[in-house]
């Protein structure tokens, strides 16, 4: 029997309500000891009660979800009591010590993946939208919980049977030979598939902006207004201009949102020639920020002109409009860049609209579900190297083989749904699943 | 009641099946009977007059390479052998032996009869003696019994058989012999489930009256090879030919329909959709113009002409008009009418993987009986269901094969995971790793096994260690590297970009206008190297990359494959869909692989099943 397990459903920390979480067997006996009645709920009505606990009482919304509808699929409870940690922390305490035990990290949409609520990729989805900060991350996670990739990726897969079964009839029939027409159909269909994979692909370039932002690096001299540029583009929210620890390696100075996208500012300062080991490091360390990031913003003004080249794309952003020789600029940049005042907020909005267009090269179609998920991209790109390889080899090679590398980009694209059974990746999902969820 | 005689072991039924069977029984030291209707039809052809084809040949190969009887039989009557498929690549060629069916059914029959440990009684099996849910003997119709600790049923179609032509129907064996009446009642008793299945042939003709100019002539090819590598080389001796099927025959049969017993309701079974009768050929493609066929030879000292591919259950009159509108059949005679026959077999997935009741310890199936529908499919069943009753007799752990290792290994795999609706044939189309699975590696891959298992007589061991050991000197040979110069002529001659540094042979194989016989020319290797030796490296080497590639996906699949599932009660997962709970239920697979397999059971049925196991702790 499953234990019947507890968590806190919204954000830790203060809020004006938070909602806690009951799953499993016991659910309905703890609400009705929480309430101190023994009430019959109605199944999914809200009620408004009183409960008691650790010595506490608040006023509450109380729901029953009667299994199996709900969302782990099991019996579920949900409590909203007042925000703020110390309530909620209170009443989980009451339920524990009614015999609940606290879920793992994952737990209630593992438990709703086993009791058939949830696909694979609708799980990832889940996760994808608990973690959206933007619009389109939001939208973007929506989709894939609702099934919208399951049935693109189904609908490749199946034009990939329909030409296997084409190829294994005439293997297995030895009497009939491949016309010439039945061929070149063959081939022409893996061309259409392998096509459209590109665009997936080529969009989840795109899809990885909408999930994890785009990365703007900022270079030039210390004494060109970098800093105040960074508060000029951040300033309008400020609610996230702290500075936000991102991966282990570099740390974003700011983000901003523009357009539904959100943008992460990385700051890149210090890079020239140096001896020293130490500052070696730290412009090593500039270098990859510079070669990871979607675009680069030179920054210069009439007397640092930033000249430092680059690989990625880039904006020659002049700062301080309002008091620079701007035929300086003219001779060194022809009409290749942007004047901005950091200082006066000038031209600021016409900067990010630059950044926008220079980064999202497509426009982006709110109702398309974008490939964001490593794993996803990574299976269909797999199964766009297994066409490749049967198409370049189309005539070659023997039947056989093409048979063969199509059943392997069948697999590989049914790993992004989990048609093709591999523990690892069900293993890894499930570790990444945050609490309470 | 008294036991005439006491036997380790009963083989009922003498098909391919049942003589696979009881050979491999006796030839493991076990004490043996055979028991058959009539000693005329041990081994009998009862279909098209030729061993192997697509899939089956790698089949008779496998049973070949265990220390099988088939592959030997076949080069013994041997008429005719090709290699088909030979332009789609090597996972999907297989040997087709034209073989005389007379000198087969002789062969067979002398060879069991020789056979040490093994007596064989012509008489009917009424009933299968049990007690405690064990095999303790049988009773025959005359009510004679014998005691015996397994017994293998290979019944074939023979189970309360009925041919049918027409309106005309009588319960009988193929060719007139007598069906078995008895022994489905007994198997009923027993708590075996009983099904009815379908399958057909083509008349027989008579040779001096077709004219052959309007066919195209199928000659044997020069191959230089036997089916068993143990047999010595065989000649082709007769020639087969290729015809089509005419519009005015297609539309004699469609105004016939009615007639057809698949189609007036008189056949109940349930037919093969792989080998249809040109009714069924003809009513479901009707697209399609022509169908092609083939003329067989039955036997070196007989007229009697088989039609590949027009199977019927048409009434006589039809029959003689349909036949005669075939281009070439004018003035075409039959000898044999073409029918439909029905009959009883089991549900094979209440058998274990060792092809044992799950039900009644020591009662073993195999062949039609377990629902397929081919010699070979037969044969492959038998000499397991043989091997593992005498395992099971001696108390030795089950003898199966992957389906990494053997068609074989797909074949019972799927028997007793699948809900067969129809009868089974073997494509290659069903094996996952059909690149490692080919035709030109089944000694390779199951003599030694044959060997552990006892089978594989000194004479079979010594010349796979000889073929071994001839294919480690050419690789070795290969590795010798030659630079440019050396190798220009070569190049040139086969179309290649000439190398800029020296290669290996091996690399210049790996190309794609060069072979290893191109090699062997040039540079004047390998004489004394026989060609199938050859041709195996050469595969080998040009395919290298897909080859590993299964390789990695088998390893990559073991964990899963293996996992052993303990008993659980899969109606309590509610994750599983209802039909996969009901499936699983029903089959208690014994490992995740093989609950992935059962019909009716999703992959997302079998995350959720790995996610419960892992929760439940049940698994790491």
């Amino acid at each position: 029997m499953d234990k019947t397990i507890v968590a806190l459903a919204t954000p830790a920390g203060n809020s004006g309500v938070a909602v806690i979480r009951v799953s499993g067997e016991n659910s309905k006996k703890c609400l009705q000891k929480l309430i101190r009645e023994d009430l019959d709920f109605e199944p999914r009505k809200m009620y408004l009660k009183k409960i008691y606990f650790s010595g506490l009482e608040d006023v509450c919304l109380v729901v029953f979800f009667p299994s199996p509808h709900s969302y782990t699929g099991e019996d579920v409870i949900e409590v909203q009591s007042h925000g703020g940690y110390f309530i909620a922390k209170k009443i989980i305490d009451e339920l524990l010590s009614l015999g609940c035990f606290p879920a793992s990290a994952g737990e209630f949409s593992k438990r709703a993946f086993i009791n058939g609520k949830l696909s694979l990729d609708q799980a990832e989805g889940i996760m994808d939208l608990i973690n959206a900060e933007s619009d389109m991350q939001a939208k973007n996670g929506s989709f894939l919980m609702q099934g919208e990739l399951k049935k693109i990726i189904e609908e490749y897969q199946n034009r990939l049977t329909e030409i296997l079964a084409e190829i294994e009839a005439k293997l297995d029939y030895p009497e009939y030979e491949y016309t010439e027409n039945e061929t070149t159909d063959i081939l022409k269909k893996l061309k259409e598939i392998d096509t459209n994979l590109s665009m997936l692909i080529v969009d989840s370039k795109t899809g990885i902006k909408i999930k994890n932002g785009v990365r703007v690096a900022l270079i030039g001299a210390p004494n060109v207004g970098k800093s105040s540029l960074l508060n000029a583009l951040t300033k309008t929210n400020k609610a996230i201009v702290t500075s936000i620890a991102g991966t282990t390696r570099d740390v974003i100075e700011g983000e901003y949102e523009f357009s539904g996208i959100i943008f992460r500012l990385f700051d890149t300062a210090g890079i020239h020639e140096s001896q020293d080991e130490v500052e070696k490091i730290g412009i090593e360390r500039a270098k990859q920020i510079l070669n990871e990031a979607d675009i680069v913003l030179k920054i210069s003004d009439d007397s640092n002109i930033c000249n430092i080249s680059t690989e990625q794309p880039y904006i020659n952003v002049i700062n301080k409009s309002d008091i620079i020789d701007e035929k300086k600029i003219k001779d060194q940049f022809a009409s290749d860049y942007i004047l901005v005042s950091a200082k006066n907020n000038e031209n600021i909005d016409a900067l990010k609209q630059l950044i926008f267009d220079k980064t999202i090269l497509k426009k982006i179609d709110s109702n398309k579900l974008y490939l964001t998920n490593a794993r996803h991209i990574s299976a269909v790109k797999q199964a766009k190297t297994y066409i490749n390889n049967a198409i370049s080899q189309f005539n070659n090679t023997s039947m056989d083989i093409i048979s063969s590398e199509i059943k392997s980009a069948w697999l590989s694209l049914g790993e992004v749904t989990g048609d093709t059974n591999n523990e690892t990746i069900i293993d890894k999902i499930f570790s990444k699943f945050c609490l309470g969820k | 009641m008294e036991f005439v005689d006491e036997y380790d072991a009963i083989v009922i039924g003498s098909g391919h099946a049942g003589s696979e069977a009881c050979l491999a029984l006796a030839r493991l030291n076990k004490k043996t009977l055979l028991t058959t209707l009539n000693l005329d039809s041990i081994a009998f052809l009862a279909c098209n007059p030729s061993i192997g084809g697509t899939a089956k040949g790698q089949l008779a190969g496998e049973v070949d390479a265990l220390g099988g009887e088939m592959g030997v039989n076949a080069d013994k009557s041997m008429l005719q052998l090709r290699i088909l498929n030979s332009g789609k690549g090597p996972a999907v060629q297989s040997l087709r032996a034209q073989v005389d069916k007379v000198t087969y059914h002789n062969e067979m029959k002398h060879t069991i009869e020789r056979q040490k440990n093994l007596d064989v009684l012509q008489c009917e099996v009424a009933e299968i003696l049990v007690e405690n849910s064990k095999v303790v003997g049988i009773r025959t119709s005359m009510n004679e019994y014998f005691s015996c600790k397994a017994v293998v049923v290979c019944t074939g179609v023979y189970l309360n058989s009925k041919i049918i032509i027409g309106d005309f129907t009588k319960f009988t064996g193929p060719n007139g012999y007598e069906p078995s009446t008895m022994l489905t009642k007994s198997l009923i008793d027993l708590g075996i489930e009983i099904r009815r299945f379908k399958t057909g042939t083509p008349a027989r003709v008579d040779a001096k009256s077709i004219d052959y100019s309007k066919f195209e002539i199928q000659p044997g090819d020069d191959l230089n090879i036997s089916f068993s590598p143990i047999s010595k080389k065989v000649k082709n001796k007769k020639v087969c030919y290729l015809g089509y099927t005419s519009p005015a025959m297609h539309d004699c049969i469609r105004e016939n329909i009615l007639h057809a017993p698949l189609y007036s309701g008189k056949i109940n079974g349930i037919g093969p959709r792989y080998c249809p009768s040109i009714e069924d050929k003809i009513m479901r493609f009707s697209d399609k113009e022509r169908h092609q066929l083939f003329l067989e030879p039955e036997s070196e000292n007989s007229d009697e002409v088989y039609v590949q591919g027009i199977s019927s259950s048409m009434p006589t009159d039809v029959q003689r008009k349909m036949y005669s509108l075939i281009p070439g059949f004018e003035n075409v005679k039959i000898m044999r009418f073409a029918y439909a026959i029905e009959y009883d077999c089991i549900n094979a997935t209440e058998l274990k993987n060792n092809l044992e009741s799950k039900k009644i310890s020591g009662l073993f199936f195999s062949g039609q009986v377990n629902g397929t529908s081919g010699y070979e499919e037969a044969a492959a069943q038998g000499i397991m269901a043989g091997i593992n009753a005498q395992r099971y007799i001696d108390n030795l752990s089950p003898f199966v094969l992957g389906r990494d290792q053997a068609y074989i290994g797909v074949l019972i795999d799927d028997l007793v995971t699948k809900d067969i609706i129809e009868p089974y044939r073997m494509m290659t189309s069903r094996a996952e790793y059909r690149l490692i699975l080919r035709q030109d590696n089944c000694d390779i891959r199951l003599t030694e096994i044959g060997r552990k298992i006892g089978l594989v007589d000194d004479k079979r061991y010594r010349i796979l260690k000889k073929k071994l050991k001839q294919i480690a000197q050419v690789n070795q040979s290969l590795n010798v590297s030659y630079g440019p110069k050396k190798l220009e002529q070569l190049f040139v001659e086969k179309n290649e970009s000439l190398p800029k540094s020296g290669l290996t042979l091996r690399e210049c194989v790996k190309r794609n206008n060069i072979t290893i016989f191109d090699i062997a020319t040039h540079f004047k290797m390998f004489s004394d190297i026989p060609k199938n030796v050859l041709e195996y490296v050469n595969t080998e080497i040009k395919y290298e990359g897909y080859i590993k590639k299964e390789l990695e996906y088998i390893e990559k699949n073991r964990h899963i494959e293996n996992l052993s599932l303990p008993d659980i009660d899969y109606s309590k997962i509610n994750g599983l869909r209802i039909e996969a709970r009901q499936k699983l239920n029903k089959f208690k697979p014994s490992t995740l692989g093989q609950a992935k397999r059962i019909d009716g059971v999703s992959p997302s049925d079998i995350n959720v099943l790995l996610v419960y196991l892992k929760l439940k702790g049940i698994i790491k």
